[in-house]
Parts: C-alpha cells; structure tokens; sequence
C-alpha cells in the first residue's frame, strides 16, 4: 500500500500561494485526483491537501498541481510531502489542530470530516484511507477531551483570538473588524479569519489595497467587506482588532459605543497604542502588553500539553501502522504461500507428463513431499520476518526486503 | 456515628478541592486523578450513610430527618462527580465542593438531630425530592454565577487566568439561565404537590407559615430572574451572575433563619411524637 499525502499550508506558503494552489476550480480537483485508487483533498482558508493511496508518484500529482495553478515551477518549495507513517502522522496532527495557525482550535476538526465525507461520497474512499480517517477523529478527540493544548497560545494574534473566544463566546457567531492592513493587520485577519467569524470588516486608509486583501480572503472562503471609516467597524463589529500606527480609534469613538449595543472586545495590536484610553462595563480593551503577559504566562504549559498531545499523536499512529502492517504482513505470507502452491502444481504437472507410469499412491507422496519442501523451505525466512516485524524500526524495509527477494 | 462520618466526608470534599485546583494551575494528571479518588471517596461514604439511614426507617412513611438533609448533599456530591469527569466542568467542581464540604459539617449543627419525618404519602416524598433537586439546581447557578464573576473580573482587569480557561462568558451565561429554569421547573412542581397536599391536611390559614412563605418568596426571586433575563438584555451576564449568587445566599440564611427562629407546620413534621391529621 502507498500513502502519502502533498499540500500546502499557511507555514510554508504565503496567503497569495495558498489562493493559487486552493482547488475550487471547476474540474481542476478531479483531474487531479484522476488516477488515484483513494483520496481525499482537504481544503481550507489555511492549508489545502490531498491525501491519497496510490501506486502513482506524488510528484507527478504536485508537477500537475503547479502546472493547473499557474504556480512557477519554483514554488515546489512550499509544498510538503509525505509518505506512509509519516503522511499518516501529519494527517492525525492536522485533524487534532496541532497544525493550524491558532493551536487548537475547533473548526479544522470539522472541515476534515467534511472532506472526508465528500470524498465518501464521491467513492473516492476505500479500505484503506477509511480506517486512516477514522482514527484520526479519534485522535483528535481524544487530545481534546485529555489535554489543554488549544487554551495555551504564545503569538500575539493567537491570544487574541482566543481571548475573543472567552469573552464574546464562538466567534461563528459574532464579526470581527479588522482596521489596519499592513503586515501585522494582515496576520490578524488571516488568524481570526481561521476561526470562521461570522463576517471580517476590513478597513485601511488605502482602500485599494484592502479590497485587494478582501478578494483574498473571500477566496479562501471568508465571509469578509471592506468598509469606510472606523466608525462603521466599530459599530457593526463585535471584535474589533486595531493595527496602525496612530491613535485611531479616539475616545470620543468609544464613547459612542453605547452599552445597549453589547460588550465588544477591542484588540490593539499597535505600538504606539492606537486606542485612546477608556474604561467601561461592556468594552474590553486589551494592549501589546497585555497580551505578551499572557503569552509568557502560556509558555510552559503550552509546551508540557503540546508534549502530552505529540506523545498521543505518536502513541495512536504507531497502533493504527501497527495494525496496516499486520494486514500487510499477513497479505506477503498469503502471496508467497500462493506462489509456492502455484510453482508445486506447475512442476508436478511437468513430471506427470515425464513419468507416466507412476501410481496414483506414488503421485500421492510425491505431493505431499514437495508440499512438506515448499513449507520447510519457507519456515525460517518468515520466522525472521516475524522476529524482525517485532522490532519498532526499519519493520517497512524488511518487509520490503523480503517481497523483494521472493518477488511477490 | 453519622455525624463522625459526614465529618469524614467533608475533610475529603476539601482533599478533593485542594488537589483539583493545583491541577488546574499546574495541569498534572496525577493531581486530577488523586481528587477524582477523593471525590468517589466522599460520594461513597455519603451514599453508605444514606443507604443506612434508609435501612434504619421504621417504615415507608417515616423517614430520619438527617437523611432528609443529607439528600442534598448526596444529589450535589453525585452531580459533581459527574462533572468532575467532563474537562470543561472542572473549575465549577472546584468552587463546589468546598461548599458542599461546609453545608455537610453544617448539617452537624443544623440537622444533627436525628428526629424522624412522618409522612403519610409516597407523593409527599416526591415533593420533598423535587424541592431538593430545586435547590441543588439553585446552588450550581450560584456556582456558576461565582465563576461568570470572577472570570469577568480577571478579563476587565486584563489577568485572565488559565483556571477558567475552557469557559467563554456567554457560554457560562447561557449555563446559568438555563439551571435556574430548570430549577424553577422542579420548584414549580413541588409547590404544586406541596399545596395539594397542605390543603388535604392542613386546616385554616396553613399557606401563611414561614416555611412556605419563604419557598414562595424563593420561587418569586427566580421566577422574576428568569423574566428579567427575558425582558432585558442588560440583565445578562454579570447581573444575572450576581443575582444568582446574592439570590442563593439569601435564600440560604433566610431558611436557617426560618428554621430557628418560627416553628413552623414543616418543623411540627420533624417530629415522630407529632402525628398528622389524617
């Protein structure tokens, strides 16, 4: 069995990569997956992947991928192959958001299934990739329910966005305006973008280069506007991120976000601040300061539940490979039974025709003879193929080694 | 013996929350094992003392009074040992079971006495269980109101802690609205039961009693809570929360209150010389 998986993600490819890689184009996904025994391609606003069991190469996948997207040949850089264990490995810290841009959050789980569901529903699913999929549900939901991983973040837009999700609760539910689109601004979007707001306002004082931005972002499938004064953001949003260099929102704008249109959350990402100082029941204002406190506070709790999340990640790949090579243990030993059996019967028929005059009784023993050869023959190489098995490294190459030499 | 023992149960409801909130400042699993130990350890010895106590009744209809008492916290220890399995539980865990531990040893002076209850319907008891269940939902919307608040305190003053982590305020708001309707519910069919029964055999004016007033008086607080929150937006979140917590305490005193100050037709119950007209 091959398994490998290819994509890329919001790690190694920049937003304009990820528009140009995403396969949303009529026709383009199929073509793609043409070939292919099992697939299934998750695509999201951060990452876009195929996951697949097949005897075709994955570079000649990505090589038609760069060529469909209109990606330079050059840009095979940002794409990250794996292979067996290891594409399985990447497929379980995918799904238990070990991988997303903000640790731990809750929406990847559920695109993962809807890929998979799709590609269910396609029959592009088959024995193979069900199980792989099944136990990385699992995985993640047992990360979930057994460690804290996704409450710890240490980058900036991270905390805030998790901040934002204490106290305005899901942020499915609520908007979040974004004023300022230079590269920190940019990040933030992308970071609250990921979490499925209900709609991204996007303001900058040059206007074209935040409707460029906003096509962007819809491209990735976020509900996003470009509005025209920081008046309208702070109105129709209920988050509110600030990254400019000036004092932007003042406090006669505060003052006008009255409490009958609920508590806000006010993130200023600028220094110098770009918030004027205010305090009231229903604004939550939080600083740079602020927020690095609290990514500092993170830190070693984060790395001690990113270690226990990593030791069950590695704890239910090996048990799900484990039982793969068991199957594919178990499959050799059927195919060179097989071919022995098959060997036995073609030399016996030649003998027949060479001794005619043999008697039923002989042919008899002659059979269970070659049958007792074929059998004792065998016995030591797949005892040393059960021994080797046993141990955790290098069981692929022995396996591999041993259908070498029989050719099976 | 009983009272030893609830003693015994609310030294390890106390173990139980030293070693919950050191797992939830370092995130060790040991120490939310150890305080799943002593949460069972505690549940078990309050259930062996109910079972007992049951065993003890001379009949269906008579009951120990302390059983009565203990009832609540049996139902409180049973649902925080539920919660204390469900990760996003346990902060309220944490600020329950001391409070569990302190209304067991306060059944050492308040119920201590181990007068029996003559009831002479099965329905009365069911009246009796609704009520209680009320009163455990009440208590745990005061819990959660008490988290709403201090995790609110800590985002305003921008130290929001780990403990609180795993909770958004609308989701501890939605929590909060939704025990006290359930509360109101068990609260409502109670006093439906209560009153059938009072007016079948109680004579005169028996409504004007302390005891009742007072469960209507409760019932009125969380009903005009529950209208409120309806009606006003503004009076969610943290008005809802310090309702819930100011709401439970007062009910809480104003029944100690009751209970030592009138003597009321319930306490008349408490008696087994006491026979009711049948």
């Amino acid at each position: 069995m091959n398994f490998w998986s290819i994509g890329l993600d919001h790690k190694t490819a920049s937003l304009d990569d990820r528009v140009k890689a995403s396969l949303n184009q009529a026709g383009f996904l199929d073509e793609l997956l043409n070939g292919l025994d099992e697939s299934v391609c998750i695509s999201t606003c951060n990452r876009v992947e195929i996951y697949a069991i097949s005897e075709e190469s994955p570079d000649s996948v990505l090589i038609k991928w760069l060529e469909k997207s209109g990606l330079p040949i050059e840009k095979k850089e940002v794409f990250r192959l794996y292979l067996g264990r290891e594409a399985l490995n990447h497929l379980f810290r995918v799904t238990a958001s070990l991988e997303s841009m903000v640790l731990g959050e809750s929406q990847i789980s559920g695109q993962v299934k809807k890929a998979y569901q799709e590609a269910v529903d396609g029959q592009r699913v088959g024995k193979n990739l069900h199980p792989f999929f099944q136990a990385a549900f699992k995985t993640a939901k047992k990360i979930r329910s057994e460690t804290e991983v996704g409450q710890f973040s240490v980058s900036m837009p991270s905390v805030g966005v998790k901040l934002a999700e204490r106290i305005m609760g899901n942020l499915n539910h609520h908007k979040v305006g974004v004023i300022g689109l230079g590269e920190i601004g940019r990040v933030a979007a992308e970071h609250f973008g990921s979490v499925g707001p209900k709609k991204l306002f996007l303001f900058n004082r040059n206007r074209k280069l935040a409707e460029e931005f906003d096509e962007k972002m819809k491209a990735e499938g976020i509900a996003s506007e470009v509005l025209d004064s920081v008046s309208a953001i702070l109105e129709k949003s209920d988050v509110i991120v600030s990254a400019v260099n000036v004092e932007i929102i003042e406090r006669s704008h505060l003052e006008s976000l009255k409490e009958e249109m609920g508590s806000k959350f006010i993130l200023d990402l600028s220094v110098p601040r770009s918030v004027a100082p205010y305090e009231a029941d229903h604004l939550y204002i939080y600083e740079v300061d602020d927020l690095k406190k609290i990514a500092e506070e993170n830190t070693q709790l984060r790395q001690q539940e990113l270690e226990r999340a990593d030791q069950i990640v590695f704890e239910e790949v090996n048990k799900s490979w484990r039982q793969i090579e068991a199957i594919s243990v178990a499959e050799t030993f059927e195919s060179l039974k097989a071919k022995v059996e098959d060997l036995q019967s073609k030399e016996l028929k030649l003998l027949r025709q060479r001794l005619p005059d043999l008697s039923q009784k002989d042919w008899q023993e002659i059979e269970k003879m070659t049958s007792r050869l074929g059998s004792k023959i065998l016995q030591d190489p797949i005892v040393e193929l059960k021994s080797r098995m046993e141990q955790a490294e290098e069981r692929e190459t022995w396996l591999q080694f041993f259908r070498n030499i029989f050719r099976i | 013996m009983e009272l030893a023992l609830l003693s015994v149960v609310a030294f390890f409801y106390l173990l139980a929350t030293i070693w919950l909130v050191n797992y939830l400042k370092n995130l060790q699993q040991a120490q939310l094992k150890a305080s799943r130990i002593f949460l069972g350890t505690a549940l078990f010895l309050q259930w062996s003392l109910f079972i007992y106590e049951l065993g003890e009744m001379s009949s269906l209809e008579k009951i120990g009074a302390l059983t009565t008492v203990v009832a609540f916290g049996v139902l409180a220890g049973l649902s925080v040992f539920i919660l204390i399995m469900k990760k996003k539980a346990l902060p309220v865990v944490a600020l329950a079971t001391p409070l569990i531990a302190l209304a067991q040893v306060g059944v050492l002076f308040v119920g201590g006495e181990t007068r029996s209850l003559s009831l002479p319907s099965v329905w009365l008891w069911t009246h009796i269980a609704l009520m209680v269940i009320g009163e455990v939902l009440f208590f745990f919307s005061a819990v959660t109101g008490l988290v709403y608040w201090i995790s609110n305190r800590q985002l305003k003053k921008k130290r929001p802690s780990s403990f609180f982590a795993n909770y958004s305020l609308p989701g501890l708001d939605a929590l909060l609205g939704r025990l006290i309707l359930l509360g109101v519910i068990s609260l409502s069919l109670g006093i439906a039961l209560g009153t059938f029964f009072a007016g079948k055999f109680w004579e005169g004016q028996w409504w004007f009693d302390g005891k009742i007033l007072l469960t209507l008086f409760t019932w009125l607080v969380y009903l005009g809570m529950i209208a409120l929150r309806r009606l006003d937006r503004s009076f969610h979140g943290e008005r809802s929360a310090m309702a819930a917590i100011i709401g439970f305490v007062a009910v809480v005193f104003l029944s100690i209150g009751v209970d030592a100050l009138f003597n009321t037709k319930h306490s008349e119950l408490r008696t087994s010389q006491v026979e009711d007209k049948q």
